[in-house]
């Protein structure tokens, strides 16, 4: 495959803002999120008793404008933080965040499956706030290093035609 | 339908529960994490729960649950509600089981008939997931690996259309084939992909589904 590599230096991400991170989506699945599922429920019910077709079709409605606020919280959501992160650690995290973007991507290094907890959260953030910027369709190669006071990461892309 | 609930959110809860209630079914325990509904679950057996993936034991109590669930009463339906539709859960989820189990978005099943759908589906014994999911995996760039490797690209189609979840006569309608030809490029895939002849077809399909996350994931 031929494409264009170019080597990427990532914005760090320090421990405190990692934890407003992660509290911040939290708080928005827990509130927000949690409330407009509560609400498209809430909706849900009224239709059930409904006999006007009309207006079944009106509250289905207002369920469909629903969903996308939704859509639109996961996405803030998931910027903040990915959820997958929380639950399954570095690589599933960064994994998810690829697939969504449309990205092929290999996490490799002995490192990936050892690190401690703040570590792998500031690399991930790191590494997920650039891969939103990176265009579909590209493959990305992550590889993490034991370096002094911490890990060195690389990250090289290349533009390929998928299909 | 005999169901019990789990999910911290009380007002998504209370919610779930009027609507199971008006679809015909018996709630017989909502609680707020994972392991009151083990123990709920264990004295009086139900014919499925609803786990929210997200909720005590932390971090992720609805999958943990599911697995002790599993082992202890395998024939209870499962479904897993998420605020997030995430192929890795879907994989942990087929993990744990590939019948009589789903995955759904929460703001998807807030209706009475779609709720009452989805666990009739889930305690006949199917596997139900979440659309969107099945789309995003069709549109994510095609990888080479494994088994999955060897399929033509014909067969490659037909198999990302199973995961989206279409019947043979919807693929051989979108390909511009005859549903015949559909049944032997189906047929190529489980034979390519060594699936046990002995499982029902719908069983079948659902791991030919999952050997192609499975390939996604390692091609990188």
């Amino acid at each position: 495959m031929n494409g264009i590599r170019r080597d990427v230096r990532l914005r760090p991400v320090d421990p405190g803002t990692c934890a407003l991170r992660r509290g911040l989506e939290r708080d928005l699945n827990d509130g927000p999120a949690q409330r407009v599922a509560a609400l498209s429920v809430e909706l849900g019910l009224f239709a059930a008793d409904l006999t006007d077709p009309a207006l079944g079709a009106r509250v289905a409605g207002l369920q469909a404008a629903l969903a996308v606020v939704l859509a639109e919280l996961r996405e803030i959501g998931g910027a903040l933080y990915p959820p997958v992160l929380a639950s399954d650690g570095f690589e599933p995290a960064l994994r998810a965040v690829a697939e969504r973007h449309g990205l092929a991507i290999a996490v490799r290094g002995e490192q990936v499956a050892h690190l401690d907890a703040d570590t792998a959260d500031a690399t991930c953030l790191a590494v997920a706030d650039h891969l939103r910027s990176v265009p579909p369709e590209t493959k990305v190669d992550v590889q993490v290093r034991a370096a002094a006071g911490g890990v060195r990461v690389d990250v090289t892309e290349e533009r390929v035609r998928c299909g | 339908m005999r169901v019990a609930i789990a999910d911290d959110g009380a007002l998504f809860r209370e919610g779930l529960v009027m609507l199971l209630r008006a679809a015909g079914h018996e709630v017989v325990a909502s609680v707020a994490d994972g392991d009151t509904l083990v123990e709920r679950v264990s004295a009086d057996p139900v014919d499925a729960v609803v786990l929210d993936i997200r909720m005590p034991p932390e971090p992720d109590g609805g999958l943990a649950t599911a697995e002790r669930l599993r082992a202890l009463r395998p024939e209870t339906g499962i479904l897993l509600l998420s605020h997030y539709a995430e192929t890795h859960y879907l994989m942990r989820v087929l993990e744990i089981g590939t019948e009589g189990i789903g995955y759904r978005l929460k703001e998807r099943v807030a209706g009475v008939q779609v709720l009452d759908d989805t666990l009739t589906r889930i305690a006949g014994g199917e596997i139900v997931m979440e659309p969107s999911l099945a789309k995003r995996l069709v549109q994510r760039p095609a990888g080479g690996g494994g088994p999955v490797g060897t399929l033509t690209e014909r067969e490659h189609d037909v198999l990302r259309l199973m995961a989206e979840g279409r019947t043979n006569a919807a693929i051989a309608k979108e390909l511009f084939v005859s549903a015949k030809a559909v049944e032997k490029h189906v047929a190529a895939i489980f034979g390519k992909l060594d699936l046990p002849g002995d499982q029902t077809v719908h069983h079948r399909r659902v791991l030919a589904v999952l050997a192609y996350l499975r390939a996604g994931r390692v091609d990188g």
